[in-house]
C-alpha cells in the first residue's frame, strides 16, 4: 500500500522534474554563455504555453505538433532578443546587474502582454494524447508521460550537442575562457546570439509540453523562474548536465515532501535544499570549482 | 568621542543629507492634495526601503530576499497588535529587531557566496518565507490579516493622510542619515573596500565576513521597519503585498537604476521610478488596466539601455566636477580607497 504510494510519488516527481530539467538547462546554458542572469525566462516559458493555447485556438493544433512552431520561432525570438537588447547594453559597458534590469523590465513587459489579451483567466490546451498509463505501480496521465519523454528527448539532444558538436565545443570554450575563445578565433558575437536562442527556444517548449496539464496565468513563469535558478545553481550555474540531475532531483525532493510534510511545503524543503547545498558546496553539485566566484559585481 | 568621529558630522553625504531633509519638509509643506500625499508617502516609504536594502549593497551584496524581512516586520508588528494590542510604535522597532534576526540567519549561509549566488540564494529563502507564512494559520495564511479601522496616534492609524506622510517622512530621513554616516565611516570604508575587492580587504585586515554581515543585519533591521508603517497604511497585509517577487524587484530597481551602492542612488531611482509609474498610470490605463504596466516595462527596459550604470553615475560624468573628500583620511587610506575607487571603475563587464 504504502510502496504504490511511493511509486506514484516518485513518477510523477520525475514527470514534472523532467520538464524542470530542460527549462533550466536553458537558463544555465545562456548563464554559462553570456553570463546574463536572464529574469525573462520564466516568462518566456510562459508565453511558450501562451503560444500553444493560440495555436490551438486558432489551427486546432495538438500542442505536440505546436512543438514543430514553437521551438523555431522561440529560437529567432532569443537571438533577436540578443541582438537587439543585450548586445546594445554590454557594448555600453553595462554591468551585470544593469542586464538582470533589463532582463526584469521584459518580463514585466511579457506578463502584462498575456495579461492585457487573455486577463488573468486560466487558459489550457488538450491534447488528442488522452487516458491513464500504468507504471509499476502507479498511474499516471499519459500526456504528463508524453511531455516527459519529448523533455527528456530535448535534453539528451541538446547535451550530445555540446560535448560532441563544434558549436557545442566552441560554447564550452566561451564559458570557461572568454578572452581565450576569441583569440582562437570564435565569433563570439554569433555564439551569444545562439546561446540566447536555444535557451529561450528550451523555455518556450518547455511551456508548450505544459500547457495541456498545468493550468497558465500571465505570472505562471514567476514560480518556474525561481525553480530554474535553484536546479541550475544545484547543478551548478552553467553546467548542462548538473541542471538536467538537479530538475528531476527537485521534482522528486517537491513529490515527496507536498505529501510527506503537508501540501505547498514541497517548495520550501526544495529552497532549503538548495541553501544546504550551496553551504556545502558553493559551486554547486557539478559546477566546476571556483565557479560561484563569477557572478555579479 | 575622539575628532574622527566628529569629523564625520561634517562629511559630504551628511551635508547632503541636510538638503534632502529641508527638500523634504518643503515638500511636506507645500503637498496639494490628498492624491500626491499618496504618492509622496510611497515615494519616502520605498526610497528608505531601497536605501535600507543599498547599506547591503555598500559591501557589494545584492540582495533579492529583502522582502523577507519587510514581510517579517509588517507581520511582527501586525500579530502583535492584533493579538496582544501592542501599539505599532513598539511593534514597528519588533519588527525591525526581528528582521534583523532573520537577517542574522539568512545573512550566515548566504554571505559565503558571491554575487548572483548571494542573490539568488536569498530569493530562495524569502520564497521559502512567504510560502510558510501563506499556509500557517496564525499568521491568517493565504486570507492575510486585516487591521481594524481606529484612528488614535498610539494605534499609529490617521484620519487623514498627513500622519502617515510625515511617518514615512521621518522613516525616510532616519534611514538615510544612517544610511550616509555608515557610508563615510570607517566601516562604510570597509564595505566600500570588500566590493572593490574582497581579497585586498582581507589582507589588509578589514575582517570582511563580518563587516558583510553586520551590514546586512542593519540592512534588515531597517527594512523590517517599515513593516509596520506598511500595514498600519494598507490596514490589510497577505503574502502578495510584503512578502512577493514584485517587492524583491522594487528594492532592485530603485537602487540599480540611481547607482548600485552610492548613498543617494536608491533614493534618485525611486524619485524617478514611482511617479513615472503614477504618470503612465494615469495616462495609458484609459485603454486597458494592463496597459500601463505594459509601458512601464518598457519604459524600464529602454531607460537602462540608455543609462546603463544608472542615474547618479551618468550625472556625475555630466558635471565631471573635481572629486572633494571632507573626512580625513591618513595615507594608508587615502591609498586604498584611490585603489577601491580605480578596481570599482574596472568592475564592469569588459565588452
Amino acid at each position: 500500500m504504502s510502496t504504490d504510494i511511493l511509486a506514484q510519488l516518485v513518477v510523477s516527481g520525475l514527470l514534472l522534474g523532467g520538464l524542470y530539467s530542460l527549462v533550466s538547462a536553458g537558463l544555465t546554458l545562456v548563464f554559462g554563455v553570456t553570463r546574463v542572469v536572464n529574469f525573462a525566462h520564466g516568462s518566456s516559458m510562459m508565453l511558450g504555453g501562451y503560444a500553444a493555447v493560440i495555436l490551438q485556438k486558432a489551427l486546432g493544433f495538438d500542442p505536440l505538433l505546436s512543438l514543430l512552431v514553437v521551438a523555431p520561432v522561440f529560437m529567432l525570438g532569443g537571438m533577436g532578443l540578443e541582438v537587439a537588447l543585450v548586445r546594445p547594453l554590454r557594448h555600453r559597458g553595462a554591468t551585470a546587474l544593469a542586464l538582470a534590469f533589463a532582463t526584469i523590465g521584459l518580463s514585466i513587459v511579457f506578463e502584462s502582454l498575456v495579461a492585457l489579451i487573455w486577463t488573468s483567466e486560466y487558459q489550457s490546451t488538450k491534447s488528442v494524447i488522452s487516458g491513464q498509463i500504468a507504471i509499476g505501480p502507479a498511474s499516471v496521465a499519459l500526456v504528463n508521460v508524453a511531455a516527459f519523454v519529448v523533455a527528456i528527448l530535448i535534453s539528451a539532444i541538446f547535451y550530445v550537442f555540446l560535448r560532441f558538436t563544434h558549436t557545442g565545443r566552441a560554447f564550452r570554450a566561451l564559458s570557461q575562457d572568454k578572452t581565450g575563445a576569441v583569440v582562437v578565433g570564435l565569433n563570439r558575437n554569433l555564439l551569444y546570439a545562439l546561446s540566447f536562442g536555444i535557451g529561450i527556444a528550451c523555455a518556450g517548449v518547455a511551456g508548450t509540453l505544459l500547457s495541456p496539464f498545468y493550468p497558465l496565468s500571465p505570472f505562471a513563469g514567476t514560480h518556474f523562474m525561481i525553480v530554474a535558478f535553484v536546479v541550475s545553481l544545484i547543478g551548478g550555474l552553467g553546467s548542462v548536465p548538473g541542471a538536467l540531475l538537479g530538475g528531476l532531483l527537485i521534482g522528486l525532493v517537491e513529490s515527496l515532501s507536498n505529501y510527506y510534510i503537508g501540501a505547498s511545503y514541497g517548495t520550501v524543503v526544495y529552497l532549503l535544499v538548495f541553501v544546504a547545498v550551496l553551504w556545502t558546496r558553493p559551486a554547486g553539485l557539478f559546477g566546476a570549482s571556483g565557479s560561484e566566484e563569477y557572478g555579479l559585481q | 568621542m575622539s575628532l574622527g568621529s566628529l569629523s564625520i558630522l561634517m562629511s559630504g553625504n551628511v551635508r547632503r543629507w541636510a538638503a534632502v531633509a529641508a527638500l523634504s519638509a518643503a515638500c511636506v509643506a507645500l503637498v496639494p492634495n490628498d492624491y500626491y500625499r499618496t504618492v509622496l508617502f510611497t515615494i519616502f516609504l520605498f526610497a528608505g526601503m531601497a536605501s535600507a536594502w543599498n547599506i547591503a549593497a555598500f559591501g557589494g551584496q545584492v540582495s533579492f530576499g529583502h522582502a523577507a524581512f519587510f514581510g517579517g516586520g509588517a507581520y511582527t508588528g501586525t500579530l502583535l497588535f492584533l493579538r496582544l494590542g501592542i501599539s505599532p510604535w513598539l511593534g514597528m522597532f519588533a519588527g525591525g529587531v526581528i528582521a534583523a534576526a532573520l537577517g542574522y540567519a539568512i545573512g550566515l549561509p548566504c554571505l559565503r557566496l558571491r554575487g548572483i549566488f548571494l542573490g539568488l540564494a536569498t530569493l530562495a529563502l524569502s520564497e521559502a518565507a512567504r510560502i510558510m507564512v501563506a499556509t500557517w494559520e496564525f499568521t491568517g495564511a493565504y486570507r492575510g490579516l486585516y487591521v481594524p479601522f481606529k484612528p488614535g496616534f498610539e494605534n499609529m492609524i490617521f484620519d487623514s493622510k498627513s500622519g502617515y506622510l510625515l511617518l514615512s517622512a521621518g522613516y525616510f530621513l532616519a534611514v538615510t542619515l544612517i544610511s550616509a554616516l555608515v557610508y563615510d565611516s570607517r566601516f562604510g570604508l570597509h564595505l566600500r573596500g570588500i566590493r572593490a575587492d574582497e581579497e585586498a580587504a582581507e589582507h589588509l585586515g578589514v575582517p570582511t565576513f563580518r563587516r558583510k554581515l553586520a551590514a546586512f543585519v542593519l540592512s534588515a533591521f531597517l527594512t523590517g521597519l517599515a513593516g509596520t508603517i506598511y500595514a498600519q497604511y494598507l490596514l490589510f497585509i497577505d503574502t502578495e503585498t510584503v512578502f512577493s517577487w514584485g517587492i524583491n524587484v522594487q528594492f532592485f530597481l530603485y537602487g540599480v537604476l540611481g547607482g548600485l551602492g552610492t548613498v543617494w542612488g536608491p533614493t534618485v531611482g525611486a524619485v524617478i521610478l514611482i511617479p513615472l509609474l503614477e504618470i503612465v498610470r494615469e495616462n495609458v490605463s484609459v485603454l486597458s488596466q494592463q496597459a500601463y504596466v505594459l509601458v512601464y516595462g518598457a519604459i524600464l527596459t529602454l531607460t537602462i539601455m540608455l543609462l546603463p550604470r544608472g542615474v547618479l553615475s551618468a550625472l556625475q560624468r555630466l558635471t565631471a566636477a573635481a572629486p572633494r573628500r571632507s573626512t580625513p583620511l591618513g595615507r594608508n587610506q587615502v591609498a586604498y580607497v584611490a585603489k577601491a575607487e580605480r578596481a570599482e571603475q574596472q568592475t564592469e563587464v569588459p565588452s
